[in-house]
């Protein structure tokens, strides 16, 4: 079990099974929001489903209408358990706050070391990963 | 949903991950990100739920250009199913009191601009108003994303941090531009990419050798093309930034050859009529002003009939001028098409299948990406029709 620690934005508790993009990640266009497949072209991760996952990226990009489709993501049950990030962009934070997702930023050491698959759990700041 | 309670929520977990110095108040507020084309079905849920709070705006909030022209979306080629979508995204934004001015220009060329002060805050959410609102203004905004404005129209507040503090304002390199001085939007357009994609250096660059001469139009060109191309929220220029230095700044020097900017442009005008040249032209972005429209107008006044399709956006605000709404007139009548609340990039219409041009450095870097059209740029969209006997002359 590996313990890292970062600042939580948007402060509650999750559990899932780690998803790792390297690239930073765009909601609008990106992925299929109706199913949480990751559809981007450019993604290592394209067929692979967001859902209920704890999902870890570097930063975001793209269009700030993200943030509602992070939003319906969540009213549909498509959306991740929990994002965890290098630093937080605008789109991803108000995302997260208008869907209640948990999300922490500044983590320490580098989130995305952790593997695809792992087991994470999220509680506030802390983030506890289970490897095995 | 409570929309008041949502938007501090959202604004106070920015400002804590911004590491804002508090909230401030804002002035005003433009939303952008209301076109049915970026929003989908899930923005358009979104306004609906939050509209159905009743609650409205605590400040007065224009909105960006939406998906199509109300008046003549038929004639755009929009269809019904995109139009009553793009209408309930309107009335959402309507029902929560925002201005229906769909316009990128509306937040410094609009009626509630006369009563802006430097100094003041605001929170603009189109990246080339902010560039020109920070310039030539002098108010202050940070380049706010379409939700995050429509939080502060709600709130009438904004994170303090980034362009709102006095120690991000300051010029971070002095561009000396050498004679002769750019012409026209294109040439304008130009500098500002030559500018933008010096990438962080470029964050406030002082711009020297440029005041005075130059025209609202082309102002706006340079605005948008710095927001399209780099990290800038604003320039510095004197006669023209009321926060510019009266001496030159002593930070890093760039040099940008007045003759590279000229020969740019003229070999793309030289390209575009050697090549298979697209028949569609499109003008206004940033959305024509009245001073654009009247300059088009009269550099028409010769001509009787357009060959070619020539498409021109503009806002509300500019035909609602006497001066506006006149020139409009004269050239809808020799053919040109004018629409309004709307432009191509954030429209499903035109298609643009055989390509574009443009004078515009912004939509040949989002056209292509949104329409996937070719966009091909050119100087002075008449030179080019003359050249290819696209005009019948009087």
């Amino acid at each position: 079990m590996v313990t890292y620690s970062g600042k939580a934005i948007v402060k509650g508790n999750a559990s899932g099974e780690a998803l790792v993009s390297l690239k930073p990640i765009s909601f609008l266009g990106g992925i299929d929001p109706s199913t949480g497949i990751i559809k981007d072209d450019a993604s290592e991760l394209k067929g692979q489903t967001v859902k209920g996952r704890i999902l870890i990226y570097p930063t975001g990009k793209g269009s700030t209408v993200g943030s509602y489709v992070i939003y319906g993501m969540k009213k549909m049950g498509t959306a991740p358990a929990a994002i965890i990030m290098r630093e937080a962009d605008t789109v991803t934070i108000v995302g997260c706050v208008l869907a209640g997702i948990p999300l922490v930023h500044r983590v320490r050491p580098d989130p995305l070391q952790i593997r695809n698959g792992s087991r994470v759990s999220v509680t506030y700041d802390q983030i506890n990963v289970d490897d095995q | 949903m409570k929309a008041y309670d949502l938007a501090l929520e959202v604004l106070t977990a920015l400002s804590e991950a911004k590491e804002a110095d508090g909230m401030i108040k804002v002035v005003n507020a433009h939303v952008s990100g209301i076109s049915y084309l970026n929003l989908g079905d899930y923005g358009l849920e979104f306004l609906e739920d939050l509209a159905a709070s009743g609650e409205k705006v605590r400040v007065p909030t224009s909105s960006n250009p939406c998906g199509m022209d109300r008046e003549l979306w038929r004639e755009q080629g929009i269809s019904e199913d995109f139009a009553s979508k793009q209408l309930r995204v309107n009335s959402a934004l309507e029902k929560l009191g925002v201005s229906p001015t769909y316009s990128c220009t509306f937040p410094y060329e609009g009626k509630w601009s006369a009563n802006l002060r430097p100094g003041d805050h605001v929170a603009w959410a189109e990246s080339s108003a902010v560039v020109y609102g920070n310039s030539v203004l002098g108010i202050r905004s940070n380049r706010e994303g379409g939700p995050s404005a429509l939080f502060s129209g709600l709130t009438g507040l904004t994170p303090n941090y980034g362009m709102h503090l006095n120690e991000n304002r300051k010029p971070t390199v002095l561009i000396k531009v050498e004679q002769p001085i750019p012409k026209g939007p294109l040439e304008w357009g130009l500098l500002g990419k030559k500018i933008g994609e010096l990438g962080e250096l470029a964050r406030v660059p002082y711009i020297d050798g440029i005041g005075r001469v130059a025209t609202k139009g082309e102002l706006k060109a340079l605005s948008a093309a710095l927001a399209t191309f780099g990290p800038t929220d604003m320039f510095l220029a004197r006669n023209i930034s009321p926060e510019a230095p009266s001496q030159p700044p002593k930070v890093e020097v760039v040099t940008v050859d007045g003759r590279e900017l000229e020969e740019e442009s003229r070999s793309a005008l030289d390209r575009a009529i050697s090549g298979g040249t697209p028949r569609a032209f499109f003008l206004g972005c940033p959305q024509y002003g009245v001073e654009e429209l009247v300059y088009l107008a009269r550099l028409f006044s010769e001509v009787k009939k357009v060959k070619g399709d020539i498409f021109v956006y503009t806002s509300s605000h500019v035909l609602s001028d006497q001066a506006g709404f006149r020139a409009a007139e004269s050239l809808k009548e020799k053919g040109v098409k004018i629409f309004r609340d709307t432009c191509p990039v954030f429209s499903p219409a035109p298609a643009f299948s055989g390509g574009v041009m443009t004078d515009s450095v912004k939509s040949s870097f989002y056209l292509p990406q949104s329409k996937r059209v070719k966009a091909t740029l050119e100087p002075t969209v008449v030179s080019f029709m003359l050249a290819i006997g696209e005009l019948e002359g009087a």
